[in-house]
């Protein structure tokens, strides 16, 4: 400031120089005609000059001085700013370090530390607690200088434990060493004893073995062995249950499937492996693909399949080389597992040398071969005719599969459940299964199944026995050979002439008897095949069709109803000629004898289902269909000599009679217990019924001679009444 | 309880009419009268789900027969039922020989009104001829009886089966025990399956077991002829239409005569044994049914026209 008030003085002091040697000038220019005045202002002018030269060198000096004066402060100036730059820097360099400081992470966070927390720490180390006051990061310090010698107290530990281990390792290898030698020692001790076993007939090792094989069995068989063996355990039952096949095929088949496990296993991997790098190049290319991917993907799922059922797929009916065996009196049934349905099938065969094996068992007298029939098992649950398969998955994999029926091996129902193999039932398209469902199923797993199914297989063999002696006895026309014969006050006086077999050859079974109404049908037939008016016979069949397909509908009505249609194959038909007894009286008609034909329908599910009799009258002279010209002349003694031959017409009313009283109410009239015996009941009855109707009168005649007061006849038909039963 | 044996329409001029009865009859000796008017009210409210049930309005019940010490013999069905609608009297024809008459009107009546007597033998049939006052009945012991009703006295035993004719009038009272002089003659005979007049009440048709059709002429207070319908066929249900006689049997066949007795058709029918056949007034169509679960129509012609199915 002193410099720049000392400038502008000099600044001003030049000016004021100028300004008066301006009017100096001034002056001279005015006094040019006046000497002394020139002098005066010329010396004023000089002294001015001088004046301004002192002047100039003063302000030449001050700018020199300023000049100085500013170098130097420019000078401190620079000076200040170095060391400013410096002291810059520093800071600079410092906030770096804290932030450094300020983030760093250890190699082993808080957590991965497992320090003991503030608390626990406070808990154990009180004392260095207090020591080290209210400082966190001295609280730390202890924490951590804490932590370090419990750690190393913790591994002093695990040394400790570690060794014991191994001691305790040592023995275990020692003992183990024992136990092995043990086995062989044992396995020595068992040789040893197989004489021993044999002589008190001790299954031991059969057993063993079997068990050995049962392993090899697959799933559903080894449920139906583990089952029935199990029983066999639990009740002490006279049947014995055996495994049946070859060891070496079943070892031989575990050993591929396992190889074709590993095989698919290592598939599977590979796969996925060529997945990934198929979407890896997918995704680098960038297009899309979908169709190669499906193809790619089909073929894997092909190759795989064709992997596991390479060997069987051909034939739908490959069995399982082990087969279970179920010995019970004199049957043997197997059960078989088919791999490709996936159902366990059931059948029926005498058993070999049956009486000599069971001579322990208690019912084993009853058996034979003749007890023992293919048709054994049908519909032994009611409506099992095993006739199709009932894995529903079968008719999705190949369309419209069928079961083949000639088979002997069926796949019944209860072989499934007794399998522990339970198919649902279809359920139609948009209904999905209810809870109630559900709950069925639960209920349906809890059964006694195993004792249900031996119950029911132990009844069937024993009816069937009942019935094969029966029909034995009726072959020989022995009334008195049936059982129901000693309980009979009076025999009848009819006779059995005649009973033999009728049953169409297998095939025709088959062909004709799909459905019950269908069999029906075909007995009906048989009946009208009798008359010999080709019109009657042209319109009952023209009936017939149209009640065929009103049959069909009805069935499917009544199995709505739980109604079980009779089974397709093994309903034995059987015809039976019963000679009526003529009352003593009537010696005129005595060269007449009435001869009833019955054909009974004897069903495998006997006795459940009851035989059936048809009732015809045996006609010796077919009659000749009257022609009306004869009608015209006829007189009484044509009527009266014709009237002397008994026809089917003329007692159409009676046949039908005995047929309800037989086929519908001798069931009813049973005695308890007398179930099995039901085709002697049936058959005696049929007797007693013929011989009301011919005590009573010649057939379709009136009566032969007044019989008291009591009422004959009853009804529109014409009823008779029949003695009881027994 | 049991079988119904018959269903007869008693006044009301048929079903066209409500205030008529139905009546029927059968094996439990039981004669139930039931208003028609009830049983359409009943069809009319019926719902799919529920079927009323409708009561009778009637119920006679046979007597039965008493033996020493208050012992009682079995209920006699009702085999067929007679409704002459002018006496309001309905005749039941019972399996203990006797043809019951009771009176529709007084529904409370434990003892029929009267009784014909005379058979020896169960009924199978009964007619009623209104307006001669008479009653014919068919018989299993062989014959059939012309009854006066008024008096309860047969005026005639008919033997249909040899077709002969005796007066009952004699020596026979209709209180006369069962086995009485001539039965041993009609014992030989066949059973009287059936019987049936012609709507003027001229002719008798009377079917026997025989397989013939005897046909008794009012008028001439005989037998007019007789015609078979081929051995084997026990005739069990007959109708006079007009100029032909219409019978069925045991046999599945239907026949026709005209009444000269000369067989016109011989038709197959779908039931094996026919218990019963009617004609309609109109159109003289011919239902047949019997011992089968439908029933045929024939037309006038004879032929087969439709099978009405019980479903």
């Amino acid at each position: 400031l002193a410099l720049a008030e000392m400038a502008s003085d000099q600044l001003d002091e030049l000016v004021g120089v100028l300004g008066r040697m301006r009017d100096a000038a001034d002056r001279l220019a005015s006094s040019s005609g006046d000497d002394d005045a020139f002098r005066e202002a010329a010396t004023d002018a000089s002294l001015l000059f001088l004046e301004l030269k002192a002047t100039n060198r003063a302000a030449l000096e001050g700018v020199e001085a300023t000049r100085a004066t500013t170098a130097k402060a420019k000078l401190d100036l620079d000076h200040k700013r170095l060391e400013l730059q410096n002291v810059l820097y520093e800071k600079g360099h410092i906030q770096k370090e804290i932030r450094a400081c300020q983030d760093f992470r250890s190699a082993y966070d808080d957590e991965t530390i497992g320090l003991c927390s503030v608390a626990e720490f406070k808990r154990q180390a009180p004392g260095e607690w207090k020591e080290a006051g209210d400082d966190p990061h001295a609280v730390m310090l202890k924490r951590l200088s804490h932590e370090l010698a419990e750690r190393k107290k913790l591994c002093e530990l695990e040394k400790e434990l570690e060794a014991r281990k191994r001691t305790l390792q040592d023995g275990i290898k020692s003992r183990r060493k024992f136990l092995d030698g043990l086995g062989n020692q044992l396995k020595g001790l068992k040789r040893s004893t197989a004489p021993l076993q044999e002589h008190l007939a001790l299954p031991i090792t059969v057993e063993e073995k079997r068990k050995g094989a049962a392993r090899l069995l697959p799933p559903p068989l080894y449920v139906t062995y583990t089952q029935l063996a199990a029983a066999r355990e639990a009740f002490d039952d006279d049947f014995e249950v055996h495994i049946e096949g070859s060891v070496a095929d079943a070892e031989a088949l575990q050993r591929k499937a396992a190889a074709a496990e590993e095989e698919e296993a290592r598939r599977r991997e590979e796969g996925a492996a060529a997945e990934t790098v198929a979407e890896a190049e997918y995704k680098a290319a960038g297009t899309f693909a979908g169709d190669e991917e499906e193809t790619r993907k089909s073929k894997r799922a092909r190759i795989s399949d064709e992997n596991e059922h390479a060997v069987d797929e051909s034939d739908p009916y490959t069995a399982h080389p082990l087969r279970v065996e179920l010995r019970l009196g004199g049957a043997s049934f197997t059960f078989t597992y088919l791999h490709n349905l996936h159902v366990v099938t059931a059948n029926v065969k005498p058993r070999e040398g049956g009486a000599s094996a069971n001579k322990g068992n208690r019912r084993g007298k009853g058996g034979g071969d003749e007890t023992v029939d293919d048709d054994l098992l049908v519909n032994l649950f009611p409506g099992d005719t095993g006739a199709d398969t009932p894995n529903i998955a079968n008719k999705l994999r190949v369309a419209g599969f069928e079961y083949d029926r000639s088979r002997r091996d069926r796949p019944y129902r209860w072989a499934q459940h007794l399998a522990g193999l339970d198919f649902l039932a279809p359920v139609p398209v948009g209904r999905a299964p209810g809870a109630d469902a559900e709950t069925g199923v639960a209920k349906h797993q809890q059964q006694a199944r195993v004792r249900n199914v031996l119950a029911a297989l132990r009844a069937r063999m024993a009816s069937r026995s009942a019935l094969k002696s029966q029909l034995r006895a009726l072959a020989r026309c022995d009334i008195d050979g049936l059982a129901v014969a000693k309980r009979l006050e009076m025999h009848p006086k009819s006779q059995l002439r005649s009973w033999r077999e009728i049953t169409p050859q297998a095939g025709g079974t088959v062909a004709t008897g799909d459905d019950g109404p269908a069999g029906d049908d075909a007995g009906e037939n048989d009946r009208y095949r009798e008359e010999t008016d080709a019109g009657t016979v042209a319109d009952r069949l023209a009936g017939h069709d149209v009640q065929a397909t009103n049959t069909v509908a009805s069935d499917w009505r009544h199995s709505e109803k739980n109604f079980w249609p009779p089974s397709d194959h093994g309903v034995r038909t059987y015809r039976a000629l019963v000679r009526a007894a003529r009352q003593s009286g009537s010696a005129k008609h005595r060269t007449v004898p009435v001869d009833v034909v019955a054909e009974v329908s004897v069903s495998p599910e006997y006795p459940q289902r009851p035989p059936t009799f048809a009732l015809s009258l045996e006609r010796r002279v077919p009659p000749k269909p009257l022609p009306a010209s004869d009608l015209d002349s006829k007189d009484d003694s044509v009527a009266a000599s014709k009237d002397e031959d008994a026809t089917p017409g003329d007692a159409s009313n009676d046949l039908r009679l005995i047929e309800e009283e037989v086929n519908v109410r001798t069931t009813a009239l049973l005695p308890t217990g007398g179930e099995d015996d039901i085709l002697g009941y049936c058959v005696v009855r049929l007797l007693q019924a013929v011989d009301a109707c011919a005590e009573c009168e010649r057939w379709g005649g009136a009566s032969d001679e007044a019989v008291g007061v009591r009422q004959m006849r009853r009804g529109r038909e014409r009823r008779k009444e029949l003695p009881p039963l027994l | 309880h049991g079988s119904v044996y018959t269903l007869v329409v008693h006044g009301g001029d048929g079903c066209a009419s409500h205030a008529g009865a139905l009546c029927s009859g059968g094996d439990d000796g039981r004669t139930a009268v039931w208003r028609i008017a009830d049983i359409v009210a009943a069809a009319d409210a019926k719902t799919n789900e529920k079927i009323e049930t409708v009561r009778p309005a009637h119920v006679f019940v046979n007597p039965q027969q008493s033996f020493p010490r208050g012992a009682l013999g079995a209920v006699p069905e009702t085999n067929a039922l007679g409704s002459d609608a002018a006496r309001g009297v309905l005749f039941a024809a019972a399996g203990d020989g006797v043809c019951y008459g009771w009176d529709v009107g007084d529904g409370g009546r434990k003892a029929p009104t009267f009784s014909l007597k005379g058979h020896s033998d169960t009924l199978h049939c009964v007619a009623t001829r209104v307006l001669a006052n008479q009653v014919v009945t068919g018989s299993e012991d062989g014959t059939a009886r012309i009854w006066d009703a008024r008096t309860e006295r047969a005026s005639q035993v008919v033997n249909p089966w040899a077709a002969t004719e005796t007066s009952a009038s004699g020596g026979h009272t209709s209180g006369s025990p069962l086995h009485n002089g001539d039965s041993g003659q009609a014992r030989a005979s066949k059973w009287v399956g059936c019987v049936a007049l012609d709507a003027a009440e001229n002719w008798c048709a009377m079917g026997c077991g025989g397989g013939t059709v005897t046909m008794w002429s009012f008028a001439a207070n005989a037998c007019a002829s007789r015609v078979t319908a081929g051995t084997g066929t026990a005739v069990q249900a007959v109708r006079l239409t007009g100029e032909r006689v219409v019978a069925a049997g045991n046999t599945p066949f239907l026949f026709r005569w005209n009444l000269a007795g000369k067989l016109i058709s011989r038709q197959p029918c779908r039931p094996e044994s026919v218990f019963a056949i009617d004609t309609s007034k109109v159109g003289a169509m011919t239902a047949v049914a019997g011992a089968c679960a439908a029933v045929d129509i024939f037309s006038a012609l004879g032929t087969k026209v439709a099978t009405a199915r019980c479903a």
